[in-house]
Protein backbone atom coordinates (compact mmCIF):
# COMPACT_ATOMS: atom_id res chain seq x y z
CA UNK A 1 0.00 0.00 0.00
CA UNK A 2 1.13 3.54 -0.66
CA UNK A 3 3.10 4.99 2.23
CA UNK A 4 1.08 8.22 2.25
CA UNK A 5 -2.15 6.38 3.09
CA UNK A 6 -3.00 4.51 6.29
CA UNK A 7 -6.18 2.43 6.53
CA UNK A 8 -7.72 1.00 9.67
CA UNK A 9 -10.82 -1.23 9.82
CA UNK A 10 -13.08 -1.39 12.87
CA UNK A 11 -16.56 -2.77 13.48
CA UNK A 12 -19.32 -0.77 15.18
CA UNK A 13 -22.20 -3.23 15.39
CA UNK A 14 -23.17 -4.03 11.80
CA UNK A 15 -21.32 -0.96 10.55
CA UNK A 16 -17.77 -1.41 9.24
CA UNK A 17 -15.68 1.74 9.53
CA UNK A 18 -12.76 2.31 7.20
CA UNK A 19 -10.61 5.03 8.78
CA UNK A 20 -8.41 6.74 6.22
CA UNK A 21 -5.39 8.86 7.08
CA UNK A 22 -3.20 10.70 4.61
CA UNK A 23 -3.60 11.74 0.99
CA UNK A 24 -5.85 10.01 -1.55
CA UNK A 25 -4.65 10.41 -5.11
CA UNK A 26 -3.79 8.27 -8.15
CA UNK A 27 -0.92 6.67 -6.25
CA UNK A 28 -2.73 5.77 -3.05
CA UNK A 29 -6.35 5.32 -4.18
CA UNK A 30 -5.91 1.70 -5.42
CA UNK A 31 -5.16 0.64 -1.82
CA UNK A 32 -8.43 2.11 -0.60
CA UNK A 33 -10.32 0.60 -3.53
CA UNK A 34 -8.93 -2.85 -2.84
CA UNK A 35 -9.76 -2.68 0.87
CA UNK A 36 -13.37 -1.58 0.28
CA UNK A 37 -13.83 -4.24 -2.42
CA UNK A 38 -12.48 -6.90 -0.03
CA UNK A 39 -14.93 -5.81 2.66
CA UNK A 40 -17.91 -6.01 0.32
CA UNK A 41 -16.74 -9.40 -0.98
CA UNK A 42 -16.53 -10.68 2.59
CA UNK A 43 -20.16 -9.74 3.22
CA UNK A 44 -19.74 -6.39 4.96
CA UNK A 45 -22.16 -4.22 3.01
CA UNK A 46 -22.76 -1.40 5.50
CA UNK A 47 -19.63 0.70 5.36
CA UNK A 48 -18.63 4.14 6.63
CA UNK A 49 -15.45 5.71 5.30
CA UNK A 50 -14.01 7.99 8.00
CA UNK A 51 -12.31 10.83 6.14
CA UNK A 52 -11.46 12.93 9.19
CA UNK A 53 -7.81 12.00 8.79
CA UNK A 54 -7.66 12.78 5.08
CA UNK A 55 -5.63 15.90 4.33
CA UNK A 56 -6.13 15.75 0.58
CA UNK A 57 -8.33 13.92 -1.92
CA UNK A 58 -8.66 14.39 -5.67
CA UNK A 59 -11.07 12.97 -8.24
CA UNK A 60 -9.28 9.60 -8.22
CA UNK A 61 -10.35 9.20 -4.60
CA UNK A 62 -13.87 10.26 -5.49
CA UNK A 63 -13.93 7.57 -8.17
CA UNK A 64 -12.97 4.94 -5.60
CA UNK A 65 -15.70 6.12 -3.22
CA UNK A 66 -18.30 6.07 -6.01
CA UNK A 67 -17.22 2.56 -6.94
CA UNK A 68 -17.49 1.47 -3.31
CA UNK A 69 -20.94 3.01 -3.00
CA UNK A 70 -22.07 1.18 -6.15
CA UNK A 71 -20.75 -2.16 -4.88
CA UNK A 72 -22.41 -1.71 -1.48
CA UNK A 73 -25.74 -0.73 -3.03
CA UNK A 74 -25.65 -3.72 -5.40
CA UNK A 75 -25.20 -5.90 -2.31
CA UNK A 76 -28.14 -4.23 -0.58
CA UNK A 77 -26.00 -2.09 1.70
CA UNK A 78 -24.69 1.46 1.92
CA UNK A 79 -21.50 3.46 2.00
CA UNK A 80 -21.45 6.71 3.97
CA UNK A 81 -18.76 9.29 4.60
CA UNK A 82 -17.73 10.56 8.01
CA UNK A 83 -16.11 13.83 9.05
CA UNK A 84 -14.55 15.11 5.83
CA UNK A 85 -12.31 18.14 6.30
CA UNK A 86 -12.87 21.40 4.44
CA UNK A 87 -10.71 20.60 1.36
CA UNK A 88 -12.56 17.31 0.85
CA UNK A 89 -15.93 18.95 1.51
CA UNK A 90 -15.10 21.45 -1.23
CA UNK A 91 -14.28 18.70 -3.76
CA UNK A 92 -17.52 16.90 -2.90
CA UNK A 93 -19.50 20.12 -3.30
CA UNK A 94 -17.95 21.12 -6.65
CA UNK A 95 -18.69 17.70 -8.13
CA UNK A 96 -22.18 17.51 -6.62
CA UNK A 97 -21.27 14.31 -4.81
CA UNK A 98 -22.24 15.85 -1.48
CA UNK A 99 -25.79 15.08 -2.65
CA UNK A 100 -24.93 11.49 -3.55
CA UNK A 101 -23.25 10.35 -0.34
CA UNK A 102 -24.70 10.36 3.15
CA UNK A 103 -22.22 12.49 5.10
CA UNK A 104 -22.07 12.26 8.90
CA UNK A 105 -20.18 14.27 11.47
CA UNK A 106 -19.15 11.25 13.53
CA UNK A 107 -18.94 7.47 13.42
CA UNK A 108 -21.60 7.34 16.15
CA UNK A 109 -23.97 9.36 13.97
CA UNK A 110 -23.27 7.07 11.00
CA UNK A 111 -23.81 4.02 13.17
CA UNK A 112 -27.20 5.18 14.40
CA UNK A 113 -28.49 6.34 11.00
CA UNK B 1 7.29 50.80 -15.09
CA UNK B 2 9.43 47.86 -13.94
CA UNK B 3 8.30 44.30 -14.62
CA UNK B 4 9.71 41.07 -13.23
CA UNK B 5 9.48 37.66 -14.86
CA UNK B 6 10.73 34.25 -13.70
CA UNK B 7 10.25 30.70 -14.93
CA UNK B 8 10.31 27.47 -12.92
CA UNK B 9 10.28 23.91 -14.26
CA UNK B 10 9.75 20.56 -12.56
CA UNK B 11 10.31 17.32 -14.49
CA UNK B 12 9.31 14.05 -12.83
CA UNK B 13 9.08 10.41 -13.89
CA UNK B 14 5.67 9.34 -15.24
CA UNK B 15 4.84 7.63 -11.98
CA UNK B 16 1.81 8.31 -9.73
CA UNK B 17 4.16 8.23 -6.73
CA UNK B 18 5.51 11.63 -7.81
CA UNK B 19 2.18 13.46 -8.04
CA UNK B 20 2.54 14.53 -4.41
CA UNK B 21 5.95 16.02 -5.29
CA UNK B 22 4.31 18.10 -8.02
CA UNK B 23 1.70 19.29 -5.49
CA UNK B 24 4.41 20.30 -3.01
CA UNK B 25 6.37 22.13 -5.70
CA UNK B 26 3.34 24.13 -6.81
CA UNK B 27 2.31 24.94 -3.23
CA UNK B 28 5.80 26.09 -2.31
CA UNK B 29 5.87 28.44 -5.27
CA UNK B 30 2.42 29.82 -4.50
CA UNK B 31 3.42 30.48 -0.89
CA UNK B 32 6.69 32.04 -2.05
CA UNK B 33 4.64 34.47 -4.12
CA UNK B 34 2.39 35.11 -1.10
CA UNK B 35 -0.82 33.58 -2.42
CA UNK B 36 -3.50 33.11 0.24
CA UNK B 37 -4.06 29.68 1.76
CA UNK B 38 -7.41 29.11 0.04
CA UNK B 39 -5.72 29.67 -3.32
CA UNK B 40 -2.91 27.31 -2.31
CA UNK B 41 -5.48 24.62 -1.46
CA UNK B 42 -7.22 25.10 -4.82
CA UNK B 43 -3.87 24.97 -6.58
CA UNK B 44 -2.97 21.72 -4.81
CA UNK B 45 -6.10 20.08 -6.17
CA UNK B 46 -5.73 21.51 -9.68
CA UNK B 47 -2.11 20.34 -9.99
CA UNK B 48 -3.03 16.87 -8.77
CA UNK B 49 -5.85 16.67 -11.30
CA UNK B 50 -3.64 17.94 -14.13
CA UNK B 51 -0.91 15.39 -13.31
CA UNK B 52 -3.50 12.62 -13.11
CA UNK B 53 -4.69 13.59 -16.59
CA UNK B 54 -1.11 13.62 -17.82
CA UNK B 55 -0.53 10.10 -16.52
CA UNK B 56 -3.73 8.92 -18.16
CA UNK B 57 -2.13 9.72 -21.51
CA UNK B 58 0.95 8.66 -23.38
CA UNK B 59 3.65 11.17 -22.47
CA UNK B 60 5.95 12.21 -25.28
CA UNK B 61 9.07 11.83 -23.14
CA UNK B 62 8.11 9.48 -20.30
CA UNK B 63 7.93 12.27 -17.76
CA UNK B 64 5.55 14.69 -16.11
CA UNK B 65 6.50 18.27 -16.88
CA UNK B 66 5.27 21.25 -14.89
CA UNK B 67 6.19 24.79 -15.98
CA UNK B 68 5.39 27.89 -13.98
CA UNK B 69 5.86 31.45 -15.20
CA UNK B 70 5.76 34.26 -12.66
CA UNK B 71 5.11 37.70 -14.04
CA UNK B 72 4.33 40.70 -11.86
CA UNK B 73 2.72 38.63 -9.13
CA UNK B 74 0.71 36.43 -11.53
CA UNK B 75 1.55 32.74 -11.80
CA UNK B 76 0.80 30.78 -14.95
CA UNK B 77 0.90 26.99 -14.55
CA UNK B 78 1.32 24.57 -17.44
CA UNK B 79 1.21 20.78 -17.05
CA UNK B 80 2.19 18.86 -20.16
CA UNK B 81 -0.65 16.52 -21.09
CA UNK B 82 0.80 14.18 -23.70
CA UNK B 83 -1.47 12.54 -26.24
CA UNK B 84 -4.77 12.03 -24.45
CA UNK B 85 -5.91 9.62 -27.16
CA UNK B 86 -3.05 7.19 -26.51
CA UNK B 87 -3.04 4.44 -23.84
CA UNK B 88 -1.66 5.11 -20.39
CA UNK B 89 1.98 4.32 -19.67
CA UNK B 90 1.52 3.83 -15.93
CA UNK B 91 1.38 0.36 -14.44
CA UNK B 92 -1.19 1.53 -11.92
CA UNK B 93 -4.53 -0.22 -12.47
CA UNK B 94 -7.17 2.14 -13.82
CA UNK B 95 -10.53 0.83 -12.64
CA UNK B 96 -13.61 1.99 -14.47
CA UNK B 97 -14.66 4.34 -11.67
CA UNK B 98 -11.24 5.95 -11.66
CA UNK B 99 -11.59 6.40 -15.40
CA UNK B 100 -14.89 8.08 -14.71
CA UNK B 101 -13.16 10.28 -12.17
CA UNK B 102 -10.66 11.30 -14.82
CA UNK B 103 -13.58 13.00 -16.50
CA UNK B 104 -14.11 14.98 -13.31
CA UNK B 105 -10.52 16.25 -13.40
CA UNK B 106 -11.06 18.98 -15.98
CA UNK B 107 -14.40 19.87 -14.44
CA UNK B 108 -12.71 20.42 -11.07
CA UNK B 109 -9.84 22.44 -12.52
CA UNK B 110 -12.13 24.75 -14.49
CA UNK B 111 -14.37 25.19 -11.44
CA UNK B 112 -11.36 26.33 -9.42
CA UNK B 113 -9.60 28.34 -12.13
CA UNK B 114 -11.95 29.77 -14.74
CA UNK B 115 -9.23 30.50 -17.28
CA UNK B 116 -8.11 26.83 -17.33
CA UNK B 117 -7.71 25.50 -20.86
CA UNK B 118 -6.05 22.71 -22.80
CA UNK B 119 -3.67 24.57 -25.10
CA UNK B 120 -0.42 24.06 -26.99
CA UNK B 121 2.86 25.27 -25.53
CA UNK B 122 5.82 26.89 -27.30
CA UNK B 123 7.17 23.41 -28.20
CA UNK B 124 3.87 22.38 -29.74
CA UNK B 125 2.99 20.06 -26.85
CA UNK B 126 -0.53 19.90 -25.42
CA UNK B 127 -0.62 21.47 -21.96
CA UNK B 128 -3.24 22.19 -19.35
CA UNK B 129 -2.80 25.88 -18.51
CA UNK B 130 -4.31 28.08 -15.82
CA UNK B 131 -3.25 31.08 -13.82
CA UNK B 132 -3.51 32.69 -10.39
CA UNK B 133 -4.68 35.11 -9.24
Amino acid sequence: MAENLVLDITDHGDLTVVSVQGEVDLYSAPGLKERVADLVSSGRHRIAVDLSGVEFMDSTGLGVLIGGLKRCKEAGGSLALVGPREPVVKVLAITGLDKVFAIHESVEQASSS
Amino acid sequence: MTTTSERFTLQLPSDPAFISTARMFACSLARHFEMDEETVEDLTLAISEACTRALAAESTNGSMLLNVAAHDGRLVFEVQQGDLRAPAVTDTPTPSHEAMAAGLSLELITALFQDAEVAVDEQGQPVLRFSIP
